[in-house]
This record gives structure tokens, sequence and C-alpha cells, in this order.
């Protein structure tokens, strides 16, 4: 039972009674938890601006003995504007920000993930190339989580990938034509090289790398279904991502 | 509940199956109808019924109403060109107090949330591009929730309604009024500074 200080991001808000909230925060300090926020959807609320999903704040919170930490204070430090302005931006953070819902556990403090959606949600926000930024942090974060993808050779029998390669989710890695199974998805050797450089790759040379159309769509099929596999649900924004794109 | 006789524990039951509304309070709220005059408690059972079954939601604009269409759309008085578009049936009790508007409504009975799984077919942003494709729309007012989901449904329906060529408005965000400029938060008090007004 304290009182804690910690720089946190808000991935999620549910509402509660008449003007309450239940905010679903990533912290720095203790992983994904839950605060309440008392009378954060009234208007004059000192905490309704910082509960908005995607913004970082510093916040105080009051730990007692159930799960629910009491929302004290919120100073925001980055508020992430484009985030909320750009209708395909905030359909993308929105997909980040259930990646970390669905593959992050409660309470569990993890600074290398904490950086990586600070710094996802900060080049997002200031730069338009919104499909790159998305893949590195998705295979990025799966690298993090202990659940990077097997790239090198064909996960099933070692052999060297040459055509006719197919991503298996169960098995995590590529496979080869004989090893793959029906619910193997396609994927060419320049995707499986593009994610290995993606994989390696630093932050600051990313817009260096092209993205052709077919890595794209190879892409935009095989992770979600990697991840859903992983997780054995359904991820929610995937449907949204898709009717954007038929949109535009 | 077993000390209870039957059918106050049976009223007990239904009442704290209302929102806010725990055990000890419909206990209260059981005890005070207990109380009441028959024909008080008869006009509130009649009341209850009535909700269910006369009220209906308009075909024009969804709101809720008792005929069809609301009593808004009936307006001839009312401005057709101008729609005001809205999440709630209780925004649109919220925008009529402030008698300034004089157009007429569109509930969405929703908004867009892509991490629920909520996408634009689950509200009726379809019946509202028919309603404009059909009538003589000049403007759209969009009164949406100001957080990420309002804010969500606002872009995804301007970006839908551009090819139209229809003015696409949304109401501004800032400062409440009554309150302390010190204390306001930089996200609404940049909001407010973007739609600051000649005066």
């Amino acid at each position: 039972m304290s009182l804690f200080t910690t720089d946190a991001i808000v991935l999620r808000d549910y509402e509660l009674g008449e003007a309450d909230k239940i905010v679903l925060l990533f912290s720095k300090t203790k992983g994904k938890i839950k605060v309440v926020a008392n009378g954060a959807r009234k208007t004059k609320s000192t905490l309704a601006a910082g509960m908005q999903p995607f913004i970082y704040n510093q916040i105080i919170a009051y730990q007692g003995k159930s799960e629910l930490a009491k929302l004290s204070q919120c100073d925001i430090k980055e508020n992430f504007r484009t985030l909320c302005d750009d209708l395909f931006k905030m359909a993308y953070a929105s997909y980040i920000v259930e990646l970390i819902i669905k593959l992050t556990v409660d309470r569990e403090e993890n600074q290398l993930v904490f950086s990586l959606l600070l710094l996802t949600l900060r080049l997002l926000d200031q730069f338009d190339e919104p499909d790159l930024i998305v893949k590195a942090f998705e295979l990025k974060l799966l690298k993090i989580l202990g659940y990077r993808p097997h790239l090198k050779d064909c996960i099933k029998c070692n052999s060297k990938l040459t055509q006719g390669l197919k991503f298996d989710a169960l098995a995590g890695g590529v496979v080869c034509a004989d090893c793959a199974s029906y619910t193997s998805k396609n994927i060419s050797l320049g995707t499986v090289k593009f994610m290995e450089q993606l994989l390696k790759l630093d932050y600051k040379k990313l817009f260096r790398l092209r993205m052709t159309a077919q890595i794209d769509q190879e892409l935009l099929i095989i992770i979600p279904h990697y991840i859903q596999t992983l997780i054995d649900s359904k991820l929610e924004t995937v449907a949204f991502l898709r009717s954007l794109r038929d949109l535009s | 509940m077993k000390y209870y006789p039957k059918p106050l524990a049976e009223l007990i039951g239904q009442l704290s199956k209302l929102p806010g509304v725990g055990p000890k309070t419909a206990q209260r709220l059981a005890f005070y109808i207990l109380d009441m005059k028959k024909n008080e408690v008869n006009q509130l059972g009649e009341s209850i019924l009535e909700i269910k079954g006369k009220l209906t939601y308009c075909s024009s604009c969804h709101n809720l109403t008792q005929n069809d269409p609301c009593y808004i759309c009936g307006d001839t008085k009312r401005d057709k060109a101008m729609i005001c578009v809205v999440e709630n049936v209780k925004d649109i009790i919220a925008m009529e107090k402030t008698g300034e508007y004089n157009g007429v409504y569109h509930v969405l009975h929703g908004a867009i949330s892509p991490i629920d799984g909520l996408g634009p077919d689950d509200i009726k942003i379809s019946d509202l591009l028919t309603r404009i494709e059909e009538g003589v729309v000049e403007e759209v007012i969009i009164a949406t929730d100001p957080n990420v989901e309002g804010q969500a449904t606002a872009m995804y329906i301007s970006k839908l309604l551009k090819p139209l060529e229809i003015k696409v408005t949304r109401i501004a965000h800032g400062l409440p009024v009554g309150g302390d400029l010190e204390y306001a938060d930089e996200v609404t008090l940049s909001k407010a500074l973007e739609g600051r007004q000649e005066i």
C-alpha cells in the first residue's frame, strides 16, 4: 500500500460508472497496470486529457490492496497529436497498442518494450511511413518477447532457403516447400531477407529500407497470422486496418 | 434474501440489476415503493412498461421517439440542409439545451473503436450516407466526443463525404466556461489556441 510515481503510456480506457474510467497503462517501472481515474470523463477533469489513448504521462497513483491502483495526478509528457488527427496513423497506433496488450503479461516490468513502444509512437507521429514503422515494431516486439521468427533456414529440416517457401506460424518460422503444411502462408525469399534486415537494423537507418508492394502484402498477412496463432485469439484492429486500405 | 417475503425479495433482485444500484440501495428503494400510495406505484409500473412498448427509433435520424419521424425531423421550421452527427441520443438533448442549433440530427449509436473491433459497419454511418445522397444537405457538423474514438469517427466520416463535396465541419474543442487557464492541460489549450476567433 503506497503512493508511486512512474512514466506511463496510455494503452486504452474503459468506462466505469457515471464519470470514471479504468485506464490500462504501460508503465516504465511496473509494466502493464490498470488504474482508476475518478471523474476522468467530466469536461473539467484535470485527468481527462492525459488519460486518452497513446498519451505519454508521468503519473502519481496509490496502490492499495486491490489490483487496481487509484490515479491521483497525471502530467502529460508527450502528446502525439497527429496520431489522433490522422485516421491511418490512429488505426496503426491502435494496432500497436493491441499487440502490447495481448502479448505482454500484467505487472511485469519490461523497459525494452516500454522504450520500443514510446519510440514507435514518436516515429508514427513524426514520419509518414506508418507501414514500415509498424512492421519494424512488430518484429522487434516479437524478438524482445522471445517469439523471434526463425528465418535462417527451414525450421523443420534445416535445408537452405530457395524457392517455394512458406511461413509456418505453428512452427514459428520459414519452411521449405516439402515441410509446408496446409496452414502455411506463402512467403518470398525477398520478404525473408527483408524481415532479417528489419530485425538487425538500427532505427536511425530504418527509412533507408525500401519495401516493395509484394513484401508489404506478404507481411500484412504473415505477421498478424503469426501473432494470432501465438496468442490464440483474434486481433480486432486488423479488420479495421484492412477496411481503411480498401477505402483509400 | 431468505429473510424477505418472496414479492419483496423479487423486487430487490430486479432493482439491483440497475446500474449503480447495489443490494443495500435496492433494499431501500423496495421499502420506499412499499410505502408509496397505490396509484403512484401503478404510475411507476405503467411508465416502465410504456418505455419498452411505445418508444421506437426514428427511421431518418435514429433518435429515440414515440412517433416516426421524430419531432425534430418532422418540424418544418428546422433547417434540413444542416445535419449534426452525434454519438448517442443523450447528446441530442445536450445540443438542444443550447438553443443555438436549428438543423436536424443523425445519431450514430456508437463510435468507431478499432481496439474493440467496432468498425464503420457497426454504427449508423451507411444510413447517414443514404440520407445525404437523397436529401438537400449542405453542411454536416460532426459533434462526436472529443476523444480518440470520437475523433476517429469524425475523420472517417469526413473521408467518406469528401467525394460528395459537402461542407464537413467539426465542433470546436477548448476550455470549459468558468475554468482557470492555468489549470488547463496542454492538449486542450493547444486545441483552444488552434480554434481561436477574431473578436
